[in-house]
């Protein structure tokens, strides 16, 4: 620039600086502590498979609902139809005006197959009503359904059709909801079942004149679309038939690679049986994968192959509305082979059940119950003391995160994050975690010096101190782009317990304490 | 010459009214008009230690690479100032008037817009500003009695001036009233601030006690009214029969008060910012980076109050004395300057005006003190007859091209018309 242009630049500068305030950019040096937080075993397998004992030692607490019996057969109400035509059984008659005809009777069949309903409660559903007319007289006429109530209040309908000239047939539709509405279907007579029953009571609005079996009009009802959120009555001894099914293991499919002792191990396969009727179980087989080394292991008890007998669930008040009858088969070195079959991390349980209900017949005469949200269910439940042999257990773990409109992170440029652990636990650990783009490819690692070393033990293998580590994320300009840009990180730890074979319980207090120290250059824009 | 230029009733010695202490030029020429319309606009910043260099990069929005930060920082001493100050002038001025049932009264009406910024600070203000903190990990930075001040505002005003001449000397006196319309303000200042970084970044200790006070924020604009205010300027000038002349004058004598929509934060504290705590690493998202400066904000426990605060005008005092030689072909001039600013140390100087011709001036000055040090200064006028003048000038020609031993540049721009 030619000198004498720097006047004029200084004028145009200050110009251009009080209207744009675009101001100087430079680079500083921060070395400051970003933020600190602490970590034990809960936050990083769950904590809703911790529990701790009374010694503050830590047990692996393992639960999962791995099947669910279907019960569709039970409330699969078709969408049936009946229809009743109404004749003029005396002789020929001249029906004054405001003439009131007695109340007609009808009755809808559900037409269950082999399952009896007294009653039920109606989650979603209608019931379309047709009437056709050829009755030269409009009628106004009221429609009840005595045995559907809602509220305690039975459903009812008063409507009009217009007079017929005795030729054209009138067509009268409306589709009633009934959602919500609980049924009694134990028909006319209050002694049967599947059977709703519907009032009609005719009013002439005219007079009219009709002959001995002349045809007047035709009611039809059909359901539609109904699912009941309750039923009753008896259900049969419907046989149900589960293939093989399988059961993903949360948390052992974060596990990727090596081995664990784990002693003492006892587990639970508990079923729970919310419905209102016996139910006999047939557990056929219950194996577990680990499907990244291949390794099967069936699961070995008497029971295994054989049946359970299950007793009915209580209805109850309040919610839920019912309580379940609960059989805990207990697995355990003694009579299983539990431990075996545990170590074997399975991230995956390939079993089968069958069952049949009401094995004994109709033992609760008609008072079967069933709700619909609550089957039939087998769970199984690990209960493990956290006192384990750890060989260099891969732990992998995906988050969601997203710092897109972190624009703080803009103005980094190059430098590292340090991050002082103080390792409560008598693990090395080895981490890592590595950013990936939205198909799951890597786009970064973040770690460098990675190890943190393992808290020394006294001679019964508690720990004495926490141990101090340091493990660096350098970071460039690519990096926080790719740290801003990626919207899933991959958490990934190798542990290993200390010292190697000895099988170390692991407390409650025990923490992971992180303090993130950023020591970088960051950009000033003012 | 010299009796035109003795006697003459109207010719000033130095600008009467102006902020910019700035000599009136070709005095002999213009001696037989009563009337002058001026614009006048000088733009200086000086700096006892910040060189022109890193100045105009800073000022131009450029980078600040380390070399450049380097070349102020090593000239830095344990305080320091700096200050910018650009004064645009529109005035009139009418001699020879009656007034109040007597003669030689004047009048002068004046428009002025002025930016001004200052600050005082200590050197670890700078490198830790421009360097951060990691260079001095394990030291204790001292930012005590740090202050900084920034506005901008406009004067509107009325004046009047009285001379008492006779055959020796002849008096002038005068003074103005302005309304100030106030646009915008940032004043911070810092009573003891000290600074202290772990050497292993584990912890940052600030013990901090100053005052921030600032104008609505979300209006920093130009001639918009945030704040009222009064101010006077006076002058007193007396010139012998020789035609030199002895001149005195203060300026911005006044204050602004500026509106609700301000506000002001206190903070007298000493804390230890050791990171935020996160309850779960693994649900990072914005918030956690947001809050990592929301937390350090919440340490100090600033005490914030809304509403209006007045601050002084930055008021001055000048006092010169000038000497014709050779038939008023040169002029020389000794005066000193004063602010009433932590940031200012009295500033002397010596000019020397040397007309050639008829139409031409060529001035040079030699300044020391004020916000900055040593200022060697050019000045080019020019005649055009009929009452028509031009100059320009530089006071600090040793900072006109950036350098980093300079450490002020200026420049001013000013035409006259006489009547």
């Amino acid at each position: 620039m030619n000198t004498y242009l720097y006047p004029l630049l200084f004028v145009f500068a200050m110009l251009g600086y009080s209207c744009s305030m675009n101001g100087p950019e430079w680079d500083v040096d921060i070395l400051a502590p970003g933020a600190e937080t602490t970590l034990d075993i809960a936050n990083l397998v769950g904590s809703e498979y911790i529990s701790t004992g009374q010694q503050g030692e830590l047990y692996l607490d393992f639960e999962q609902t791995v099947y669910d019996f279907n019960l569709d057969t039970l409330t699969n109400i078709k969408n049936v139809s009946s229809g009743d035509d109404i004749r003029w059984v005396l002789g020929n008659y001249t029906i004054p005006a405001g003439t009131i005809l007695g109340a007609q009777v009808f009755s809808l069949d559900l037409n269950l197959d082999g399952v009896n309903l007294t009653a039920a409660t109606i989650q979603d559903g209608q019931l379309q009503l047709v009437i056709k007319s050829l009755l030269r007289s409009g009628v106004t006429f009221t429609y009840d359904i005595p045995d559907a109530t809602k509220n305690g209040v039975p459903f009812t309908l008063t409507d009009f059709i217009s007079a017929s000239n005795g030729t054209d047939t009138v067509l009268y539709t409306r589709v009633l909801d009934l959602s919500g509405y609980n049924l009694s279907l134990t028909g006319v007579n209050g002694n049967t079942y599947n059977q709703l029953k519907f009032f009609i009571t005719p009013k002439f609005e005219d007079q009219v004149t009709v002959s001995q079996n002349e045809f007047m009009f035709r009611v039809e009802n059909k359901i539609v679309n109904m699912s009941p959120s309750y039923i009753k009555g008896y259900f049969g001894q419907p046989q149900i038939v589960g293939g093989q099914d399988t059961a993903v293991i949360d948390f052992f499919n974060k596990i990727k690679s090596g081995t664990i002792d784990l002693p003492n191990l006892v587990a639970d396969m508990v079923f729970e049986n919310y419905l209102g009727a016996n139910i006999r179980i047939f557990p056929n087989e219950f194996k577990g994968l680990n499907s990244k080394t291949g390794v099967m292991v069936p699961l070995t008890h008497p029971v295994i192959g054989n049946s359970i007998n299950i007793d009915r669930a209580v209805q109850i008040s309040g919610f839920p509305p019912v309580q379940a009858a609960t059989q805990v088969i207990s697995f355990n070195a003694g009579n299983s082979n539990i431990e075996q079959f545990a170590e074997n991390i399975p991230d995956k349980i390939l079993f089968s059940f069958s069952a049949q209900l009401n094995p004994l017949g109709n033992l609760a005469a008609n008072n079967d119950f069933f709700f619909p949200r609550f089957p039939p269910e087998v769970k199984v439940k690990f209960n493990a003391p956290l006192k384990a042999s750890i060989n260099n257990i891969v732990f992998e773990d995906t988050i969601d995160y997203n710092l897109t409109d972190a624009t703080e992170l803009d103005n980094f440029r190059d430098g590292k994050f340090r991050i002082h652990v103080q390792n409560g636990y008598p693990l090395e650990t080895e981490i890592q975690l590595v950013l990936l783009d939205d198909a799951g490819n890597v786009t970064a690692t973040l770690f460098t010096n990675n190890t943190i070393a393992a808290a020394p033990v006294d001679g019964n293998l508690v720990v004495i101190a926490p141990q101090s580590s340091v493990v660096e994320v350098p970071i460039n300009t690519d990096k926080i782009a790719a740290l801003k840009s990626a919207k899933k990180m991959l958490i990934r730890a190798r542990m290993l317990t200390l010292p190697q074979t000895q099988q170390v319980h692991l407390y409650a207090h025990y923490k992971i304490r992180l303090k993130i120290i950023a020591d970088i250059t960051y950009h000033i824009n003012l | 010459m010299l009796d035109s230029l003795t006697y003459g009733f109207f010719m000033p010695l130095f600008l009467y009214f102006s902020n910019t202490a700035t000599p009136v030029t070709f005095p002999d020429q213009n001696a037989k008009y009563n009337e002058v319309f001026t614009i006048n606009s000088l733009a200086e910043y000086q700096s006892s230690s910040v060189n022109s260099r890193f100045f105009f990069q800073a000022l131009s929005g450029k980078f600040l690479d380390t070399d450049i930060k380097n070349s102020v920082s090593n000239s830095l001493a344990s305080t320091n100032r700096i200050a910018l100050d650009w004064n645009s002038e529109l005035t009139y001025l009418k001699m020879g008037d009656s007034l109040f049932g007597g003669k030689n009264w004047g009048y002068f009406i004046g428009f002025k817009n002025r930016l001004w910024a200052g600050s005082g600070f200590r050197d670890a203000v700078f490198n830790l500003g421009f360097y951060g903190n990691a260079p001095y990990a394990g030291q204790s930075l001292d930012l005590s009695n740090t202050w900084g001040n920034m506005m901008m505002y406009q004067q509107i005003g009325f004046g009047l001036v009285k001379q008492f001449p006779d055959k020796k000397v002849k008096h002038t006196l005068g003074g103005g009233v302005y309304f100030v319309n106030g646009n915008f303000n940032i004043d911070f200042t810092s009573r003891n601030m000290t600074f202290y970084t772990d050497t292993f970044g584990q912890y940052v200790d600030i013990e901090a006690d100053f005052r921030f006070r600032q104008t609505n924020p979300d209006n920093f604009t130009p001639f918009f009214p945030t704040g009222q205010g009064v101010s006077f300027d006076l002058f007193y000038e007396i010139r012998f029969a020789k035609g030199n002349a002895l001149f005195m004058q203060a300026n911005d004598l006044g204050f602004i008060s500026w509106n609700d929509f301000s506000r002001t934060i206190t903070v007298d504290t000493a804390v230890r910012f050791d990171g935020i705590t996160i309850n779960d690493i693994f649900s990072i998202d914005d918030a956690t980076i947001s809050d990592i400066g929301d937390s350090l904000s919440s340490l100090f426990n600033a005490k914030t109050d809304s509403g209006r605060y007045m601050v002084s005008l930055p008021m001055s005092f000048h006092i010169a004395y000038a000497h014709p030689l050779a038939s008023g072909k040169v002029w020389l001039y000794g005066g000193a300057r004063h602010y009433l600013l932590r940031n200012w140390i009295p500033q002397v100087y010596a000019r020397v005006a040397y007309y050639p011709a008829q139409w031409f001036m060529l001035g040079g000055q030699v300044a020391y003190g004020g916000p900055g040090g040593l200022q060697v200064g050019l000045d080019l006028g020019f005649n055009f007859g009929k009452g028509y003048l031009l100059n320009i000038c530089t006071r600090n020609l040793e900072g006109i091209v950036p350098n980093t031993m300079a450490t002020g540049a200026s420049v001013g721009l000013r035409f006259a018309k006489h009547f």
